[in-house]
């Protein structure tokens, strides 16, 4: 009996290495490995498919060319690598996520390969982290299987040589000439013989150089030989100067607006400067009119910075017995506010004050309102893109009526914009600002066409400075040819006239005409030819790095420039370098220049004839002082590849 | 007495062992019998699947047999990569006009089913369908299935899905932002800066496109209202360049949102010219497509045209 127990144990134990032989010969066998085989060839197709469809659309290419730039701007410091990192991560995200199913996770890395041959890993782009799109993909370390392909791709143009030059121009360190506006706000009031005393004060670059500095002066004034008791620019009388243009003709309320123009530009300074006036009218207000500006024409280096926090201040503005202003501004097209304020201070108030922003009233008061107004207000509700207009009272009107003695705005009172958001500043271009005067007569409504040039230059902001001997509404239209007009700022009351109104972009079109109209809707009330349109477009500032070159000298090279469009050469700048011909088929930093000039050759030229910046063929600005970049960089061969390109995809 | 007891024991003893013995070679036989049954299963689904990628990489990656087939010369072997003699196949990148002519009756059936079934090895499958899905952004629209059967009947479904490039539309002609002070082009009658005017693009339609592909007029709406009026004529520029009134030809239409086909309009081996008068003050965009014939209405748009990537997709049912 015990043999046959330790006979069957025997047997029982003897089996049991058997069974666990037939579980794992059916596990290995079975659906598992079976299934996990197809799943791994399907993710292999998918990973194989998506390059070979990336390749034959140009995109692996593109990436290469992208990722080349990006390492570049690293390596130089330069910060717009971060936008170009960016591009390459949109490029990815539009191509691929598409492609590859939700219920897949997928990732893109780009190997470079260091001067020594070994490699790098960059930018390894994962939808584990969620920079690549798909909320629902799977995460690499949870998946159970996993493939990978990758392609070799050239960073810039393939079979080329992989020692040379490659360079690129900039016009980073461009120096320009550029105009810039100051706007005088309306504002007063003197009442009777009682003066109003105004105060701005303005910012200049403080590498500016001025070369052109022209005042025009609208107010409503007495006699400006006898009540115009002080007007100085940098604490210098320039009264002197003043040609009136449009003379003061008698006391009436409609006869005692003057306006006149005069030089000064040896008064104007880099940095802060600050422009006095004191005058009175013996019967009326006396206050500024629309259209009182400094236009000054200056070279500066270009800035490239905008700020997230903007501040608009308000003039300093005297007036006896009441004080007024207007204060306008604009907010970008596409900028998305965060938090407006109003600080406002003023003093010496008797009777009433009212305070408005577009229209909507801020704060009031009727009656023993107390002798100081000291507030700050939360105005967002109020603000919009484009023209924003805050008016100020305070008293105002002469002592029979209203206020008693002297009311002050203080130049401390502000408007201060906090943006959540701006437009983004399109990388690659500089600004260029241009100033068209109206001309013809005076009318009301008036009307007035302007041709702006290029075939593909933005245009990135545009203002109206419209100019009155006399004001009471304004209703701005603007248009492109074959387009509608679209009402662009409308006065929602009576002396809401600012002196400066933005037309949205949009509106204009560049390679076309437009056209502006002004109405004054309160009265019959001409603008003046001397009203102003001022237009800033964007020009292409930069050329990427071209092909390999076997040369990098860069000679120097004459540039003509026809800035007034008339299509004749204005004159001519040399672009220094090595004494030589000029080669853009040889060497790399000649290709770079040449290939910078075509892009800022933006006017079509009719009959022109020779390449870009040549004298029957100018370009479109002046180069004054062009600072281009370009430089051989032969010694870093991993620029221009090979670079591996790896898609990896799990389940 | 005493040695028979014994052997009852002995026997009783080995009846007892045997038991356990039977259970386990029973419940082995069992378990080789379902691991092979399961196996067979795992083989068979496999073979399938497997056969149905093979197919997907003969037909996004080889031209077919011949090279250059249609729906005239049909293909032996399935194949939709583009070929062209100068520059050879180029996998993965799919001629329209091959994909376009798979709905075309040929001996046995239509063209995808027969040739389909060749590439799966010559088995008559319940259920077919070949798909074409635009795989960006701006191409949802993109969708062509040819299929035959129904997809809930089917017992067992093999799919491959895969990735190629298709080219299904080409703009031929061009004309953007038609208005009634469009300045970009030089009308063919009239004056550039206002009052009535004509503008005119040329294209060119080569002897037998007509046959091989369906061409359309579409027009879009940009901005404003417009009451454009539009049309086609065949043959030398300063045909129908109207400006004095009257309509062009049967395709003269205010709305601006067209999408007709034009083919009876067209005329092989011959310049063909779009005109379009401008009214109102809006802008609108016209176009002339080409696309494979028979492709339909739906997808004629211009965001799809050029080569754009999707994914093919083959589902076999049985």
């Amino acid at each position: 009996m015990s043999r046959a127990f330790i006979f069957t144990m025997d047997a029982v134990l003897a089996l049991i290495p058997v069974f666990i032989l037939m579980g794992s010969v059916s596990i290995l066998s079975g659906g598992e490995a079976i299934h996990l085989q197809a799943q791994t060839m399907d993710l292999s197709h998918w990973t194989g498919d998506a390059l070979a469809v990336l390749e034959k659309q140009g995109t692996l290419d593109d990436l290469g060319r992208m990722f080349a730039n990006y390492t570049k701007l690293k390596k130089d410091g330069d910060s717009a690598w971060q936008d170009e990192r960016d591009n390459l991560l949109t490029l990815v995200n539009t191509t691929l996520s598409p492609m590859i199913p939700e219920y897949l996770g997928y990732g893109v890395d780009f190997w470079g390969q260091y001067p020594n041959g070994t490699e790098y890993i960059d930018l390894e782009f994962t939808t584990d982290n969620r920079t690549l799109a798909g909320a629902e993909r799977p995460y690499e370390n949870e998946s159970n299987s996993i493939e990978a392909a990758a392609k070799l791709v050239s960073g810039y143009e393939k079979e080329k040589p992989t020692k040379g030059c490659i360079a690129r121009a900039s016009l980073i360190d461009l120096s320009k000439t550029t105009t810039k506006v100051v706007s005088f706000n309306p504002q007063g009031s003197g009442w009777g013989i009682n003066n109003v005393e105004i105060e701005k004060r303005f910012e200049l670059p403080s590498d500016a150089n001025i070369t052109n500095a022209t005042f025009y002066i609208s107010i409503h004034t007495g006699d400006p030989d006898t009540e115009l008791h002080e007007l100085t620019v940098n604490g210098m009388d320039m009264r002197d100067r003043i040609s009136w243009t449009y003379p003061w003709q008698g006391t009436g309320i409609f006869q005692s607006g003057a306006f006149g123009v005069a030089s000064v530009t040896n008064l104007i300074t880099p940095g802060t400067n600050s422009v006095r006036m004191v005058f009175e009218h013996s019967n009326f207000h006396s206050h500024i009119h629309p259209g009182m500006r400094l236009e000054i024409t200056h070279e500066t280096a270009q800035s490239q910075s905008t700020s997230m926090t903007q501040r608009f201040y308000f003039d300093s503005t005297l007036g006896r017995t009441g004080a007024w202003q207007t204060l306008d501004f604009y907010i970008p097209q596409g900028a998305v506010v965060g938090a407006a304020t109003l600080y406002l201070h003023a003093e010496g108030i008797d009777d009433r004050y009212s305070i408005e922003v577009n229209g909507n009233l801020v704060a009031n008061c009727f009656s023993s309102c107390a002798i100081t107004y000291d507030n700050t207000s939360n105005i967002k509700s109020y603000i919009q893109n484009g023209t924003n207009v805050i008016s100020a009272f305070f008293d105002c009107y002469g002592d029979s009526q209203y206020g008693s003695g002297t009311a002050e705005i203080s130049n401390s009172s502000y408007v201060e914009i906090q943006y959540a958001s701006l437009p983004q500043t399109t990388y690659g271009y500089l600004d260029f600002t241009k100033v068209l005067q109206f001309g013809g007569s005076s009318s009301d409504p008036k009307e007035t066409s302007f041709f702006i040039p290029g075939t593909h230059d933005p245009i990135s902001e545009a203002f109206v400075h419209m100019a009155q001997i006399y004001s009471w509404e304004l209703r701005l239209q603007a248009w492109a040819q074959g387009d509608s007009p679209t009402t662009v700022f409308e006065s929602s009351s009576p002396r809401e006239v600012p002196d400066s109104v933005f037309i949205d972009p949009q509106i204009l079109e560049s390679n076309q005409t437009n056209y502006v109209r002004a109405t004054d809707t309160g009265c019959a009330c001409d603008f003046l030819p001397e009203s102003i349109i001022e237009y800033t477009h964007l020009i292409p500032s930069l050329v990427p790095f071209g092909v390999v070159f076997d040369d990098c000298t860069g000679h120097e090279r004459t540039v003509y420039y026809d800035v007034d469009e008339d299509e004749v050469a204005d004159g001519s700048n040399l672009v220094s370098g090595s004494a030589g011909t000029f080669n853009p088929l040889l060497d790399g930093k000649d290709n770079a220049l040449q290939r910078l000039l075509d892009e800022l050759n933006t006017y079509e030229t009719a009959n022109a004839s020779g390449v870009s910046g040549s004298e029957f063929n100018p370009i479109d600005i002046e180069l004054i002082d062009i600072d281009f970049e370009g430089e051989g960089i032969g010694d870093v061969p991993y620029m221009w590849g090979p670079l591996k390109i790896r898609i990896r995809i799990w389940r | 007495m005493t040695g028979g007891t014994k052997a009852q024991l002995f026997t009783l003893d080995l009846l007892l062992a045997l038991i356990p013995l039977t259970i386990a070679l029973g419940m082995s036989a069992n378990a080789i019998s379902g691991v092979a049954t399961q196996v067979q299963d795992y083989t068979y689904w496999y073979s399938y699947h497997r056969m149905v990628n093979d197919a997907m990489d003969v037909i996004i990656k080889t031209p077919g047999e011949p090279p250059d087939w249609n729906s005239i010369n049909p293909p032996t072997t399935l194949g939709l990569a583009n070929y062209t003699n100068t520059s050879g196949v180029g996998p993965y990148y799919l001629d329209s006009r091959k994909v376009g002519a798979l709905n075309a009756s040929i001996n046995g059936g239509l063209l995808y089913q027969v040739c389909l079934s060749r590439l799966l090895g010559n088995e008559t499958f319940p259920y077919l369908s070949l798909s074409f899905l635009g795989a960006t952004e701006n191409t949802t629209d993109l969708s062509i299935t040819y299929g035959s059967g129904s997809r809930a009947n089917a017992l067992n479904i093999y799919a491959v899905e895969r990735l190629a490039l298709l080219d299904i539309e080409k703009i031929v002609s061009i004309m953007e932002e038609v208005g009634h002070f469009e300045t970009n082009a030089t009308p063919c009658c009239g004056n550039p800066g206002g009052g009535t005017r004509v503008y005119n693009e040329t294209f060119f339609i080569s002897s037998g496109d007509l046959s091989l592909y369906d061409y359309w007029l579409y027009g879009e709406l940009q901005s404003g209202t417009v009451t454009n009026k539009y049309g086609i004529a065949p043959g030398l520029a300063g045909t129908g360049c109207n400006c004095t009134g009257g309509t062009f030809n049967n395709l003269d239409n205010p709305d601006p949102d067209v999408k007709k086909s034009i083919d009876t309009e067209l005329v092989e081996n011959s310049d063909n010219i779009l005109f379009v008068r401008p009214k109102g003050n809006g802008q609108a965009n016209y176009y002339i497509i080409r696309v494979p014939v028979g492709t339909p209405s739906e997808l004629i748009l211009p965001e799809i045209a050029g080569a754009k990537p999707i994914k093919v997709i083959l589902e076999v049912g049985r």
